[in-house]
């Protein structure tokens, strides 16, 4: 079978697939096979750039061999941008799937593919989920090239790579890894190549399809990856060490191997002074503790160990608890749980109606359930400021396990108080131990960096003293200035 | 598999936990529990007496609650057939003692403290002079207030005019293991009511019980309570009154004040001890024609207070070496200044505190006279008349 009859075979029975005879030199008897993918390409591209350099007569000359007319195409005949000669018919669907029109050389056993793509897509943007005030504004839209462009251009270094290879037996996803060359670990690049071409799925057109199968993060709701819809935050990874991901459709980059520590440092943190970086990335701090363990604290004080609360505080809780029905472990697991479903509510609706279902929600609501003595208003106090400092997290991933893990302490708490929320938190601090990415601990450098590591992840140094990349990444290159 | 096995292992090793639900279920909301706060004790040797109330919580009315037993815990325990909630002692923040069972032993009260988990050792202690703790605690205050908020109330007043120190039940009972002997405030249940309707009821000070030998020993008086606190180093701040010794009176209010004891060794043996007494006072209303640029006029005002605090002073050691224990903690400061030296009298201690020879010796300032009409009527060529 023929190169192009197997093509079109591959396509058969696609609406959107595109194949025709196009006359060389515009002769009838040097009849090619020609197609494309009807939406993916940019028609007046084709016409402009293709068909009406090849079929120009004129321009062609002399009509020799299928061989020389090939030849003379290649080496500039048509005047569009990209031509690339293909033998086998796996290489000409991709470049087909990909936004390309291909030309069928039969005789020669070979086929030219032209890069047309459409120009119908999003443009970029900013970022919708993490927005800050100081810095760049670009974000990562659906097209991956445009996202490997928005990285280019803030890394101009030749020493930044981009290797691309596909994955989904079905989707053909075309998925990018970035490093820089002498400066990334090769083993991370390798390992992440490695997965990627072992990966057997039918398609990567999910977040998640990525998170799982490459990052290994089922075995776990804390992230073992961040994932950034910001250019600038990829590419300042990139020049810590680490590797970055970008998948074709996906609006994202992901960047590995990933630490909490890392998990824990906002885009905005190299925007502000290191002083004001530094208080906030402590808030933040005290904050992943607070949405982790308030609701949970607050069910063992108030149902076994009373005696730790100060009096007053005591008796104005016991005060604002006088007629609610429920107890306390009640009250605050389906405080909880209402908390959840108002955000999934506001999350899933459009965007006024999901303001107008959280501030119903959060005020009507919540004043109602208060009012009509459903539930005490030190449990809303409790669960709000659980929920809010659960928003500082920077990472949304990390915040959702954070609130999976809410819910479990504070059941630990409601069974046993004190003791339910140590044995749950060391069964979670074991398990946060028990995680690496890419063979990097998720919580290095806090278990052997001893106090100095400690104050690294919780601060932000100023950048003149903050001269070496961080170990834990194992930089071919540890310094990053003179 | 690894892990999954570790987990239950903890969460079954957890189950070991002893006291989780020995006894009573450690669950309780928060809601169910009645909260006391002051706890009374009265008792014959026979019988134990005690009375709770609960705080003042918004517009609900105080709960007082009344049991007799054989020991403190079986009265506690009795309670708790008289109300439907779960009667919660960790949040008692005074507990008062009868005089008579003051006098009968207090041993038992220290052995309760020690095995009771829910009775905080921070609680303050009184005892009640002339008087017993159900007196008190079933006070009728009214409906503003309630006994709780008033005994916090004398223990700030008292704390600030140098009446005397409140001690804890921790401390009363650590003195008392330590030493055999312990101070604990005392207080007596003041006022009548003037009128129909006027809320004058409440405590007021009365000085230092003395516990010897588990027993109630003696009362100071209230100069002696001055004293006491000075000796024992609580004394914050004081407002004395003295004669100018022209017919007039100044109010000279103490800033600092320090007691150190130095011993005199002889041949090994502890001879005689000097008590210092530092202190530095300012005056704070004068009522005298006295001029207080004038250091023999404020020198003589000086005098008149160390004449003052010279009576508390040797009154209250007196007191103490007359109820035969070291009740202000000289010892323990004489152990820290030479433990070698100290440790040949530290066997019979209170028996030398009885009769050690003392010196006392005062070193006392007015630091600061805070007049301000002087200097600006002796300005240059300005005339200041105060109208």
């Amino acid at each position: 079978m023929s190169l192009s009859a197997s093509v079109e075979a591959a396509f058969s029975d696609c609406a959107d697939f595109e194949a025709r005879c196009i006359y060389l030199a515009g002769e009838k008897r040097h009849s090619l096979r020609f197609c494309f993918l009807d939406g993916l390409v940019s028609g007046a591209d084709i016409g402009r750039f293709v068909l009406m350099q090849i079929g120009d007569r004129e321009r062609f000359g002399a009509f020799v061999s299928e061989k020389a007319a090939l030849e003379k195409i290649c080496g500039g005949l048509a005047a569009n941008y990209t031509v690339r000669r293909r033998e086998k018919t796996e290489d000409v669907i991709n470049d087909i799937a990909n936004g390309c029109c291909a030309l069928f050389f039969d005789h020669e056993g070979e086929a030219l593919t032209f890069e047309v793509k459409s120009d119908v897509r999003r443009q970029v943007s900013e970022p919708l989920g993490e927005k800050v005030v100081k810095g760049a504004k670009d974000a990562f839209v659906e097209t991956i090239r445009m996202n490997t462009a928005l990285v280019r251009k803030k890394i101009r270094s030749p020493a930044l790579k981009i290797e691309e290879t596909y994955v989904g037996e079905r989707s053909r996803t075309k998925v990018a890894v970035l490093f820089i060359d002498g400066l990334t670990n090769p083993e991370y690049r390798q390992e992440i190549l490695r997965r990627l071409s072992e990966t057997r799925i039918d398609g990567m057109i999910s977040p998640a399809a990525f998170e799982e199968y490459i990052a290994n993060g089922a075995k776990s709701p804390f992230p073992l990856y961040i994932n950034t819809e910001r250019a600038d935050r990829l590419c300042s990874h990139l020049l810590a060490g680490h590797v970055g991901v970008l998948i074709d459709g996906l609006p994202l980059g992901y960047i590995l191997p990933a630490t909490l520590p890392q998990q824990m440092h906002s885009p905005e943190d190299r925007a502000e002074h290191f002083i004001t970086a530094s208080a906030l990335s402590v808030l933040r701090w005290a904050s992943l503790f607070i949405t982790l363990l308030l609701p949970a604290i607050y069910v063992a004080v108030a149902t076994y160990h009373q005696e730790m609360l100060p009096t007053k505080l005591m008796m104005a809780i016991i005060q604002s608890k006088q007629n609610v029905p429920f107890s306390t472990a009640s009250e605050v697991l389906g405080m909880l749980a209402a908390f959840e479903l108002l955000q999934e509510a506001g999350l899933r609706l459009p965007q006024p109606s999901g303001d107008t279902v959280s501030i119903i929600g959060a005020l009507i609501v919540g004043q109602s359930a208060v009012e009509a003595k459903v539930v005490s208003p030190v449990v809303v106090i409790v669960v709000a400021v659980a929920g809010v400092t659960g928003y500082t997290v920077p990472s949304q991933d990390l915040g959702a396990a954070l609130r999976l893990c809410r819910f479990a302490l504070t059941a630990a708490a409601v069974a046993a108080g004190f003791f339910g929320l140590m044995i749950t938190g060391v069964l979670l601090v074991m398990h946060l131990a028990s995680l690496e990415c890419l063979g990097t601990p998720y919580l290095s450098p806090l278990p052997h960096g001893g106090a100095a590591a400690a104050l690294r992840a919780a601060l932000r140094f100023p950048l003149r003293a903050d001269k070496y990349r961080e170990a834990e990444l194992r930089p071919l290159d540890r310094r990053n200035q003179k | 598999m690894k892990k999954v096995s570790l987990a239950l292992l903890l969460l079954a090793a957890a189950l070991l936990f002893s006291g989780c639900r020995q006894g009573r279920d450690n669950y309780r909301d928060i809601e169910r529990l009645e909260l006391i706060q002051t706890l009374g004790i009265d008792g014959d040797g026979e019988t134990v007496t005690v009375s709770a109330a609960t705080g003042k919580r918004g517009d609900s009315a105080v709960i007082v609650l009344k049991n007799s037993a054989r020991t403190i815990a079986g009265a506690l325990d009795g309670m708790q057939t008289f109300t439907e909630k779960d009667i919660y002692f960790s949040h008692v923040a005074v507990c008062l003692l009868g005089q008579k069972a003051a006098e009968t032993d207090l041993y038992y009260l220290l052995d309760f403290i020690e095995r009771e988990v829910s009775v905080r050792y921070g609680t303050y202690i009184y005892i009640v002079r002339n008087g017993t703790a159900e007196d008190a605690v079933t006070l009728d205050t009214g409906e503003n207030t309630c006994v709780t908020d008033l005994l916090a109330a004398l223990e700030k007043s008292m704390r600030l005019l140098g009446d005397a120190h409140t001690y804890t039940l921790g401390e009363t009972a650590q003195a008392m293991l330590e030493n055999d002997c312990a101070l604990v405030a005392a207080l007596e249940v003041s006022g009548t009511g003037v009128e129909e309707g006027a809320n004058e009821l409440g405590f007021s000070p009365a000085g230092y019980a003395l516990i010897k030998g588990g027993r109630l020993a003696a009362f100071s008086d209230r100069e002696q309570a001055h004293g006491i606190m000075l000796l024992t180093g609580y004394l914050q701040s004081d407002t004395v009154e003295v004669s100018d010794g022209r017919g007039g009176a100044a109010s000279l209010q103490v800033t600092g004040s320090r007691v150190s004891f130095v011993p005199h060794y002889e041949d090994g043996r502890l001879g005689r001890a000097e008590v210092k007494v530092k202190l530095r006072a300012s005056i704070d209303e004068l009522h005298s024609e006295l001029d207080v640029y004038s250091p023999e006029d404020i020198s003589r005002l000086a005098e008149s207070l160390q004449e003052v605090e010279a009576e508390r002073v040797e009154g209250a050691m007196a007191l103490c070496r007359s109820a035969g224990a070291d009740f202000i903690g000289m010892g323990k400061k004489l152990e820290m200044r030479d433990p070698v030296r100290f440790s040949a009298v530290k066997e019979n201690w209170n028996e030398t505190f009885s009769s050690l020879p003392l010196e006392f010796s005062y070193d006392i300032a007015i630091e600061r006279t805070y007049n301000i009409t002087s200097p600006l009527e002796s300005g240059a060529g300005e005339t200041h008349e105060r109208g």
